[in-house]
C-alpha cells in the first residue's frame, strides 16, 4: 500500500503541471460559477416577465396565471451543471486518466519503477487513488462555488447544501469511470492518440448517441436543459429502441438521478412503452464506474513493464 | 536477459535466481535486491534531480530519502541536484542514472550497455564509478556490453552469450590464461564464439 501512495503522490504532482489539465479545470470551475448566474439569471428575467404580465393583467381584470417558480427549488439555479458534468466534466476526467497512464511510458521510467519494490496491481491502485483525489478535489472546489454562489443568489437552505454535496458526490462516481476508462487504455495502448482516441469516441456515444437513441422524439434533450415546449410525437419505433437501450444510457441515468437530487424538473423526454423507474440510474451509474474499473485490471494484466 | 533477472520480463522456459530469489516465484524479493540501469536513462524531464530521485527511493522503501540522496549525489559528484533532468546533457543524466539506481543500497547493480552514446572522457567517468561502487560499498555489478575494452578494464568475471545461450563463463584472468595465443579480448571472443565453446 505504501507503494501506490507514493504513486498517487507523485501523479498528483505531476497532473498539477500539465497545461492541457489545468486549462479544462479552469474552464470546468469557470462553468460552475456561470452556471448559478446563467439560472439565476433565465430565472429572474422570467420572473420579471411574470411580474409585468401581472400588473397587465390586474389592470384589465383578468385572472392571474400561477407564478412560473411557485414550486421549484432553490437549486434549479444549478440544473446547468447536470450538463456541464457530462460534457466537460467527462471529458476532463478522461484527460486526468489518460495522462496518468502515458506519462511512465512517454518519459520511459515504466522499467526503471518496475525494478523496484513495487507490483502491477499497488502501481494501478496508486494511480486509481490520484484520479479518485484529483477529481475529489476538483468536485469539492465546484462545491464551495456552487453553494456559496447559490448562497448568494438565491438564499440556500442546510439541507439544499446536502443537496448540492449529494450531487458532486454522485457525480464524482460517474466521472471517476471515465477516468479508469482512459487510465486502462493508455496502460495497454502503444500508441498514446489511439489510447486517447478510444475513450473519446466511448464518450461521445454515451453523451450524445446513446441519448439520441433514447429521447430521439426530442433530440436537443441531451444538450439543452430547457423543457420542450411542445407535446413529442408518439412512435412505436423509437418507443421500442427507448425501451431497449435506456438503461445503457448512462448519462441519460446520470441526468435523472441528479435532477432529481437537485430537485429540478427531469428533462428527459423520452417516452418508451416501458417506463424506467428513476432509481435505476443510482445502480446502472456505479455499475457503469466498477465496470471501468475492472477494464482497469484487465489492463494491468496486459501492461508491459519492460517496454517505455 | 537482463529483462528477465529484472524481473521485467518472464522467461518462457527455465528458471533464474538472484541473490538467492527465484525471479517469478519471489520477484518482489530479486527487486528489493537490485538497482538497474537501463541502455537509455529515462527519467521524468520536468523534474529535478532531486524529485527524481526521492520518487524512486520512495518507491524502494526510503521514507525519508534527502539524507540518502546528498549522500549518493556526493559519491556521484553531482552539484545540479536541483536542475531539471530535462536540461542535462547525456553523462549527466547517467549519472543521475546510477544513482538511481543505487539510492536504496541495492547488493547487485545491473547495468545494460552503460556506455553507450557517452563520449570517451564519459565513458572514463563512468567506468571508475562502477569500480567505486564495487570496491566502496561492496556492490555486484551485472554489466552487458559490446564494448569489450571496457570489459578488460572493468570485469572480474565474463559470460558471453550466442544466440540466446549463455557459452562460456569464467573470470578475467582465467579467461586470458587459457587463450595464452590471443592479443585482446576480442579475438578470445571470436574465438568461443566461433568453436561454439561450452568450456566453465
Amino acid at each position: 500500500m505504501a507503494s501506490s501512495i507514493v504513486v498517487a503522490q507523485q501523479e498528483i504532482k505531476a497532473i498539477l503541471k500539465e497545461k492541457t489539465f489545468l486549462l479544462l479545470l479552469v474552464i470546468f470551475i469557470g462553468m460552475t460559477l456561470a452556471s448559478t448566474y446563467i439560472g439565476w439569471s433565465s430565472a429572474h428575467t422570467i420572473q420579471s416577465v411574470y411580474d409585468s404580465t401581472v400588473s397587465l393583467l390586474v389592470e384589465q381584470g383578468k385572472a392571474i396565471p400561477p407564478p412560473p417558480f411557485a414550486d421549484a427549488s432553490h437549486l434549479s439555479l444549478l440544473k446547468n451543471m447536470v450538463i456541464y458534468v457530462v460534457l466537460i466534466g467527462a471529458l476532463l476526467a478522461i484527460i486526468i486518466g489518460h495522462l496518468m497512464g502515458v506519462r511512465d511510458r512517454k518519459a520511459g521510467v515504466t522499467r526503471l519503477i518496475f525494478s523496484r519494490n513495487i507490483t502491477k496491481q499497488q502501481f494501478l491502485i496508486g494511480k486509481v487513488l490520484a484520479i479518485l483525489f484529483v477529481l475529489g478535489s476538483m468536485l469539492v472546489v465546484a462545491f464551495i462555488v456552487s453553494a456559496v454562489s447559490s448562497e448568494l443568489l438565491s438564499r440556500i437552505t442546510f439541507v439544499d447544501m446536502i443537496r448540492i454535496a449529494d450531487f458532486y458526490g454522485f457525480a464524482l462516481v460517474y466521472l471517476a469511470g471515465f477516468a479508469f476508462l482512459g487510465l486502462s487504455f493508455a496502460l495497454t495502448r502503444k500508441t498514446s492518440t489511439l489510447a486517447l482516441l478510444i475513450p473519446l469516441i466511448i464518450w461521445l456515444a454515451i453523451t450524445f448517441v446513446l441519448p439520441e437513441l433514447t429521447s430521439a422524439l426530442f433530440p436537443t434533450a441531451s444538450l439543452n436543459p430547457t423543457l420542450p415546449q411542445t407535446d413529442v410525437l408518439q412512435s412505436p419505433v423509437l418507443s421500442a429502441i427507448h425501451t431497449a437501450v435506456y438503461p445503457l444510457s448512462i448519462s441519460e441515468q446520470f441526468k435523472v438521478v441528479t435532477e432529481k437530487i437537485l430537485m429540478v424538473p427531469t428533462n428527459t423526454t423520452a417516452t418508451g412503452s416501458f417506463d424506467y423507474p428513476f432509481w435505476l440510474g443510482f445502480l446502472i451509474v456505479p455499475f457503469w464506474t466498477i465496470g471501468c474499473l475492472v477494464t482497469g485490471l484487465i489492463a494491468i494484466r496486459k501492461f508491459k513493464q519492460s517496454q517505455g | 536477459m537482463v529483462n528477465i533477472l529484472t524481473t521485467l520480463l518472464e522467461p518462457t522456459s527455465g528458471k533464474a535466481t538472484v541473490a538467492g530469489c527465484d525471479v517469478v516465484k519471489d520477484s518482489i524479493g530479486v527487486r528489493q535486491q537490485i538497482g538497474y540501469l537501463p541502455e537509455s536513462v529515462q527519467l521524468y524531464g520536468g523534474l529535478t534531480v532531486n524529485e527524481n530521485l526521492e520518487y524512486f527511493a520512495r518507491l524502494s522503501g526510503i521514507h525519508k530519502p534527502q539524507r540518502r540522496i546528498a549522500e549518493v549525489l556526493d559519491f556521484l559528484h553531482v552539484s545540479y541536484g536541483d536542475k531539471k533532468v530535462s536540461a542535462l546533457s547525456k553523462g549527466m543524466r547517467q549519472r543521475i542514472g546510477i544513482a538511481q539506481a543505487i539510492v536504496h543500497q541495492p547488493r547487485i547493480l545491473f547495468l545494460d550497455e552503460p556506455t553507450s552514446g557517452l563520449d570517451p572522457f564519459g565513458v572514463k567517468e563512468l567506468r571508475d564509478i562502477i569500480l567505486n561502487l564495487n570496491r566502496e560499498f561492496g556492490i555486484t555489478i551485472f554489466m552487458n556490453t559490446h564494448l569489450l575494452s571496457e570489459v578488460a578494464q572493468t570485469c572480474s568475471r565474463i559470460g558471453v552469450l550466442s544466440h540466446g545461450k549463455l557459452i562460456y563463463t569464467d573470470s578475467l584472468a582465467n579467461t586470458l590464461q587459457r587463450f595464452p595465443g590471443e592479443e585482446s579480448l576480442e579475438q578470445i571472443y571470436l574465438k568461443i564464439e566461433g568453436s561454439g565453446n561450452n568450456g566453465q
